[in-house]
């Protein structure tokens, strides 16, 4: 009986289906940069508080769109970063419509501890993805100590945000299952599965890749996997950008003394990653992100500092990125290097970070940040306008250090 | 409400009874027989799933660890039933290997899943898919040489079959750092009898 039990255990894991089997979707075409007119506005997603309610602090937002075109914003906001008050907040903008809605809570620690079954200290971190119709929210719960006593949970919404499935608690780390956090964009795979950037922060900080199956015809529930990224204790919240066939760059977080932004690949859908190496971009340990672009430049978004957040800044990656199948590296690509493109926010003594990129089918690019930590704001723009920002830009190509 | 919810308030139940065992044998109180275990038991029972904002006492213990071990479960039990009934289902030679079983795996997987070195056993797929040819081995073995924690590993792997656990990684049925601590504990205490 043990025989048959092991093998039925050991033959149902082989068989289900591996990541490495579907094709990361890349950049979708539309009308080409050169045929497109520059574009760029802002505009805040969160209200001022001039209303008089009780300002809160807002951090770390995400944005997904639907099928229909409806753009959906979340993120968190309390009393302070972490505070038991703390809530997960959802906006939603209608396809052709400027304002955006009242910002919604849908998730905080009591209805967490309800839908887990468990006491919830409190909750963060909320990443929100779309497929077709549905939205799918991972955020992040700690019921015991800090950030690094964060387990990840997902939900599901089919009504564009009005109601959610109930939480579901995923195991990724065999110690208490503690320490695993989200930030940057999930790629959505070819059999409709996602691979999430994930990473753990706790003796050792390093990132990892988290492959989401759905299960179900209805697509809210999930069979799930993960495989390491980096190893140590330096590279935290990975933004991966999908190049073509199996192929792959990240860019990580990373804080070690260099205080420089890394970046690696991978040829294997994801499976194994090169080891890090330094670019021409600093790092002040903060979040980034990085898009690609139709020319297969990457496009990144950071605080273009060593030592704080006082600006937001975009750069371009100085050409396309290929990665070569035979040497397996980048080959003539130099992605070391990185062209400063357009600085987005720049005020000293305050805060303009984490932010996050998403390109809509209208083949705008979007991007949401923490604004001082009291709005969020969005700035969305168009390549043609990153075209005409990159050649009045009167910044050279750095030499790597 | 799913297995894994149910079965989530044996562990508390069975650590809150034995416990009081220990309290009242402290105390110079006899713990065993049938009416004391079922008060006892009861009174466990009773005050886990007493609700405390809305949530059973019992889920307060899930909120630390949500997985814990089969074979500490196990053992937690064979500890509660010596108690109440002198009854055992672990002799001195599976309980040795319970705790050789535990330090053993604790070693394998925590350093690693918590970052030293580049490779993941909790998640490594070739790793992962040799776990359960170890094991299967290992149950064998252990059975020929009418080892009970032979039982114990087949009692995982059938656990892990029924989904009893909220994880669907085999490791949480074999391992949790409490059960490798109290292992590690256990043998070290063994290698060192004599001292104060």
């Amino acid at each position: 009986m043990s025989v048959v039990l092991y093998g039925w255990g050991f033959f149902k894991e082989k068989s289900r289906a591996r990541p490495d089997s579907f094709n990361f979707i890349t950049y979708r075409s539309g009308p080409a940069p050169k045929q497109q007119r520059p574009f760029y506005e802002e505009s805040f997603i969160t209200p001022d508080g001039a209303d008089g309610k009780k300002p809160i602090q807002v951090h770390v937002a995400s944005l997904a769109e639907l099928a229909n075109g409806m753009l959906a914003a979340v993120w968190y906001g309390g009393v302070y970063e972490g505070s038991g008050d703390t809530r997960i907040f959802l906006s939603t903008r209608e396809p052709g419509k400027e304002r955006w809605s009242p910002p919604s809570p849908i998730m905080g620690r009591e209805r967490a501890s309800r839908q887990l079954g468990r006491y919830i200290k409190k909750v963060g971190n909320p990443l929100i993805f779309a497929r077709e119709n549905r939205l799918l929210l991972l955020f992040v719960t700690v019921s015991v100590g800090g950030w690094s006593g964060s387990s990840l949970n997902i939900a599901v919404s089919h009504d564009r945000g009005i109601s959610w499935t109930p939480a579901r608690r995923l195991t990724l780390s065999p110690f208490l299952n503690v320490s695993t956090l989200c930030r940057n964009n999930p790629l959505p795979l070819s059999n409709g599965a996602f691979a999430v950037p994930i990473y753990h922060e706790c003796l050792g900080s390093f990132s990892e890749m988290l492959w989401l199956t759905p299960k179900n015809r209805e697509g809210d529930v999930f069979t799930y996997c993960k495989n390491r990224m980096t190893r140590g204790k330096a590279y935290i919240q990975p933004t991966v950008a999908a190049l073509g066939t199996g192929k792959a760059i990240v860019v990580y977080r990373n804080f070690d003394d260099n205080r420089t932004m890394k970046v690696a690949f991978s040829t294997d859908f994801g499976q194994t990653w090169s080891p890090p190496q330094a670019t021409n971009l600093p790092n002040p340990n903060s979040g980034l992100n990085a898009l690609p672009l139709s020319d297969n430049r990457i496009l990144l978004a950071f605080n273009d500092s060593q030592i704080n957040r006082e600006n937001l800044s975009l750069a371009t990656s100085s050409s396309s990125v290929s990665i070569d199948d035979s040497s397996g590296g980048f080959g003539k690509t130099d992605v070391f290097k990185w062209n400063r493109i357009a600085k987005i926010e720049d005020h000293q003594g305050e805060e303009f970070s984490y932010p996050y990129l998403l390109r809509t089918q209208d083949n705008r690019i979007h991007l949401v940040y923490t604004w001082r930590r009291q709005r969020i704001k969005l700035v969305s723009f168009n390549e043609a306008w990153l075209n005409s920002k990159a050649a009045s830009s009167a910044v050279a190509p750095e030499e790597a250090p | 409400m799913t297995a894994a919810y149910l079965f989530s308030f044996l562990f508390p139940f069975l650590l809150l009874t034995r416990l009081v065992q220990l309290a009242l044998r402290s105390m110079g109180q006899q713990t065993g027989g049938r009416l004391r275990t079922f008060v006892i038991a009861a009174a466990s029972a009773i005050v886990l799933l007493v609700p405390i904002k809305g949530i059973p006492t019992a889920r307060y213990l899930i909120a630390l660890n949500a997985d814990f071990s089969i074979p500490l479960t196990v053992i937690l039990f064979d500890g509660v039933l010596r108690h109440a009934f002198h009854v055992r289902i672990l002799n001195a030679k599976s309980i040795g290997t319970s705790r050789i079983f535990g330090v053993v795996a604790g070693l394998l997987l925590y350093p690693a899943a918590l970052g030293l070195g580049s490779l993941d056993p909790f998640s490594a797929v070739r790793v992962y898919n040799l776990l359960f040819i170890v094991t299967a081995g290992l149950t064998i073995f252990l059975l020929l040489k009418k080892n009970r924690f032979g039982i114990v590993l087949i009692a995982c792997i059938a656990a892990y079959h029924l989904h009893l656990l909220e994880s669907p990684n085999f490791w949480n049925y074999l391992v949790d750092p409490f059960y490798f601590i109290a292992a590690l504990v256990g043998l070290l205490r063994r290698k060192r009898p004599n001292e104060a």
